[in-house]
């Protein structure tokens, strides 16, 4: 049995200890918007250890989806169903201003935690093959989390303080672990470093299976995507828009109807009230109309009648 | 390299976090929410034996599961809208039409 080195194991054992906190916080919060936002938290984290475990692809593919895609539904779903089921009374709670300080803190921790993965060479599958930036792209994580840090310590509460304290501790001890068990030096060339190409074979393989041996399934979940889409829409849509029938003969019905000649009689006299008191002029002088007055195409063949 | 039970240990408590709130939440905003939990801990099992065994199809499926993820949350958010314009309310408790 295989065992892990010890920069692995903090690796490991850091991002396991904020996927369980924070999915643990998702199903206790008790507010939903909360709830929300621990799933995120969650979710980046989940990415992470998908890259720790040696796919960045899939990695990268979980944030881009589930973090750009689904956690943006389900804050509209909240956004739109908010107000008296916000709250939900017996459930388990954690305080507020504690699940705030925690969501932060996780949140800060995920990011050190997304950046050290991503710039060590060597022992975790390193992003810095794919992404040419990817050491000015890491810098500016860093300063986007060192100034949500300060901001933080600015704004919070003494708990919050001492919350961020161990948090920043914990970001720290990660960092050293893994710049301890990996080589660091090689940041800017990090082609010289580590198993060669990781990657890159992992995009080879996974294109191999899902263009190849999978390309049927693959075409199949196209189709189910684009029909969820569909029925999302019909689903979700507004209850006066049910599609009856004298809706459609009047704006697009009527129309079609018209430039392509169709003769409804029965629905066109149901649906056009209007348009007898004009039809006997336009009748009289052409018998054959032309198609674009949509009112003088319906009422022809009622006034033939 | 990390130990296979370390990775499974951890889905599996995601997994029980999922279910926890599946069970003890009411509103469907939330059992939501706890679906997705439950997906993601399947999606950490399939990548940590893609990473075991070296094989790829694991990564494979835990791409479909990101997808289906998504059409999941699409058609189940849609439904939960149209309920709450129904009942004004997400509460699955109060959604009682179907009950025997």
């Amino acid at each position: 049995m295989s065992t892990a080195s010890p920069g692995e194991a903090v690796a490991f054992f850091t991002i396991a200890a904020i996927i369980l906190a924070s999915g643990l916080a998702s199903s206790l919060a008790r507010r939903t918007f909360h709830s929300v936002m621990f799933l995120g938290v969650t979710l980046v984290a989940v990415a992470a250890l998908y890259i720790l475990l040696g796919s960045p692809i899939v990695g990268v593919l979980q944030i881009l989806v589930y973090v750009g895609g689904i956690l943006t539904l389900f804050v509209f779903a909240v956004m739109f169903v908010a107000g008296d089921e916000t709250e939900t009374d017996d459930s388990p709670t954690v305080a507020g201003r504690g699940v705030r300080t925690t969501f932060a803190l996780s949140l800060a921790a995920n990011l050190v935690l997304l950046w050290t993965i991503i710039l060590a060479p060597g022992a975790i599958g390193s992003l810095g093959k794919l992404l040419p930036g990817g050491t000015l792209v890491a810098f500016l994580l860093v300063a986007i989390v060192l100034g949500g840090l300060a901001y933080a310590l600015y704004r919070m509460s003494w708990t919050g303080k001492l919350a961020l304290s161990v948090s920043l501790s914990l970001g720290a001890l990660l960092i050293g672990a893994v710049a301890a068990t990996t080589p660091w030096m090689g940041m800017g060339a990090p082609e010289a470093i580590g198993p060669a190409g990781a990657p890159i074979e992992e995009a080879d393989l996974l294109a191999d299976l899902l263009f190849g041996h999978y390309v049927l399934a693959f075409e199949i979940l196209g189709v189910l995507l684009t029909a969820a889409m569909i029925g999302a829409l019909v689903i979700a849509r507004p209850l006066g828009q049910e599609p009856d029938e004298s809706h459609y003969h009047k704006t697009g019905g009527a129309t079609l109807a018209a430039t392509m000649h169709v003769s409804d009689p029965i629905a066109q006299a149901s649906t056009l009230p209007p348009a007898p008191a004009a039809s006997p002029a336009t009748a009289s002088t052409s018998p054959s109309p032309p198609p674009t007055p949509a009112t003088a195409g319906l009422s022809r063949p009622e006034a033939d009648a | 390299m990390i130990p296979l039970v370390w990775v499974t240990g951890l889905s599996m408590l995601l997994f029980a976090c999922g279910v926890f709130g599946l069970l003890m939440q009411k509103s469907a905003l939330r059992v939501l929410i706890a679906v997705e939990l439950i997906l993601n801990a399947a999606g950490i099992n399939f990548v940590a034996f893609a990473h075991y065994h070296q094989n790829g199809d694991g990564l494979v499926f835990t791409l479909f599961n990101i997808a289906l993820a998504a059409a999941e949350a699409a058609v189940g958010l849609g439904i939960l809208i149209h309920s709450y314009r129904h009942v004004r309310s997400v509460d699955v408790t109060k959604s009682t039409a179907l009950r025997w």
